[in-house]
């Protein structure tokens, strides 16, 4: 749907292998994905599947053994710019920094000091915490400390935002309201979004495409567009219908039938 | 944030009375002559003791020669601690080359050093300046290498996702988060220079509470002995409670959420 845009991410035949022991393991094999600017892309996959490695690889903090991961027309490198954004599983928020600190701490060095309380404070406008600045974090809520994470990520105003299960670890309400606030941020930010998820639901609400992996070593099994408009309705016969497309790649028609466990 | 706990009349009443218990039980012994008054004078006596030797600025003149000696001991202890076990946390190199010395040297005990700090530098200053800085060293130096290597890596990938300099990260991630470790240190380290001031008096000074104990035993004055003996325990109670009313201004982060 985005086709006419251009690209923001190139996964290149992307392969990945660890020397465990002496031995090599195959954890991503020949991976290719084309992500374009502004598109929300989904990756769902069992645990282990490497979809985690993927994103550290994009992101530099693991090395890509064959293939090239291109950002904007440039390979991944360790240039001073941040130009990705990344929000963990765990928030990873500094204990002994205020809600406000830790977002400055997103901000780059060479960003002048009279700029950075007006990023700080659309930041903490866009991701609904105001009136919590000068809190620590561990006087914070799960979903609130989430929600900083999330800032910190955005602050530098990166292109890409990197989300690594960043609500896996919450309730499921929390989770919901959650996934409302990310399409906000989204649809306000502008941003090509990139996340990981072992939820299904989650994957189909926010989508643009939904890529599931399979597992050991982790390759793309089937690339599924969600064309429906947003926000969508969990319940819609369109909605229903990719989840047990899903569902399909996971459970093999012998072991399971989708049927009942939906 | 941090409210204060309002604490019951009984619970105070209950944690006093064992001391308050003691007291009563000695000064009637002492006064019904049931222990002999040269080994253990009577409370009252002690007391009077303490105002008396108070008033004529006795008393104020060797604890403030003491405290000096703690403190110029302890910052030198401090600093060699901290600056030390920050190379020994960061560098796996420094820390291979200095580990085996650490633990080797780490269990003697501060009195033995005494002797050697006096054959090196006669009995002045230097030499019980010297046991306090070795004395508050080991545990500031063992903490800090703790505190550094116990940093989250989860945290660090953060900063290096956020494409921080390394002196940022240092600043910013490492040393935070090996504050509550150094200051533990800090606090063992000040409990080890009190005892090592009064353990260097008792055996080469003219000055000081530890001379003054000595002092006073050699010339038959157990009173004496009794308030020195006392006035090390209150001052170094103290100390920690000044210590640790830092650490929780300072470190306010790691306790703010207790009241939620």
């Amino acid at each position: 749907m985005n086709a006419e845009k251009e690209l923001s991410l190139n996964i290149d035949h992307v392969s990945k292998r660890f020397l465990i022991d002496g031995r090599e393991l195959n954890i991503l094999d020949d991976i290719n994905l084309e992500i374009r600017q502004g598109e929300f892309i989904s990756i769902v996959g069992a645990s282990g599947c490497g979809k985690s490695t993927l994103l550290k690889m994009i992101i530099g903090l693991e090395n890509v053994t064959d293939g090239r991961i291109v950002i904007d027309g440039g390979e991944v490198t360790s240039s001073e710019e941040v130009k990705i954004g990344m929000a963990f599983q765990e928030a990873r928020l500094y204990p002994w920094l205020t809600v406000a600190e830790n977002i400055e701490f997103g901000i780059p060095d060479h960003v002048a000091v009279a700029d950075r309380k007006a990023l700080i404070k659309k930041q903490i406008g866009l991701v609904g915490l105001k009136g919590f600045e000068k809190a620590y974090p561990n006087q914070l809520s799960g979903g609130m400390q989430q929600r900083v994470s999330i800032a910190r990520a955005l602050v530098s105003d990166p292109d890409i935002l990197l989300l690594d299960e960043p609500f896996g670890a919450l309730d499921a309400l929390t989770r919901i309201n959650m996934q409302n606030e990310i399409l906000d941020i989204w649809k306000k930010a502008k941003k090509t979004m990139l996340l990981v998820t072992h939820d299904i639901d989650e994957a189909i609400f926010l989508s643009d495409r939904i890529v599931v992996f399979s597992g050991r070593p982790g390759q793309i099994r089937q690339i599924i567009p969600v064309d429906s408009s947003r926000p969508r309705d969990r319940s819609s016969a369109e909605f229903v219908r990719i989840r047990k497309n899903i569902f399909k790649e996971f459970f093999a028609e012998t072991d399971l039938d989708p049927e009942y466990y939906i | 944030m941090a409210k204060k706990r309002k604490i019951p009349v009984t619970e105070i009443i209950v944690s006093i009375l064992a001391p308050v218990l003691l007291l009563v039980i000695w000064q009637i012994s002492a006064q019904k002559g049931w222990v002999n008054k040269a080994l253990l004078p009577a409370v009252t006596r002690i007391f009077d003791t303490a105002v008396g030797i108070s008033e004529t600025g006795k008393l104020s003149g060797h604890l403030l020669a003491s405290l000096s000696r703690v403190v110029k001991g302890f910052l030198a202890g401090a600093s060699l601690g901290i600056a030390i076990g920050t190379l020994m946390g960061f560098s796996k190199w420094v820390n291979h080359f200095l580990s085996s010395l650490v633990s080797l040297l780490r269990p003697i005990p501060m009195i033995a050093w005494i002797p050697i700090f006096i054959l090196w530098m006669g009995i002045g200053e230097l030499t019980k300046i010297s046991v306090i800085t070795l004395g508050t060293f080991w545990p500031v130096l063992l903490n800090t290498i703790q505190g550094i290597r116990s940093v989250d890596n989860k945290l660090l990938e953060v900063a290096k996702v956020l494409k921080k300099k390394r002196k940022t990260i240092v600043l910013k991630v490492v040393f935070p988060a090996a504050l509550p470790s150094i200051f533990t240190g800090l606090r063992l380290g000040m409990g080890a220079a009190w005892s090592c001031v009064v353990a260097a008096e008792m055996i080469a000074a003219r000055q000081g509470i530890g001379f003054m104990i000595t002092y006073a035993r050699e010339t038959a004055k157990p009173a004496e002995v009794f308030v020195g003996v006392f006035v090390i325990g209150l001052i170094g109670f103290f100390i920690d409670v000044l210590l640790r009313r830092l650490e929780s201004h300072l470190l306010k982060w790691n306790t703010a959420g207790v009241s939620k």
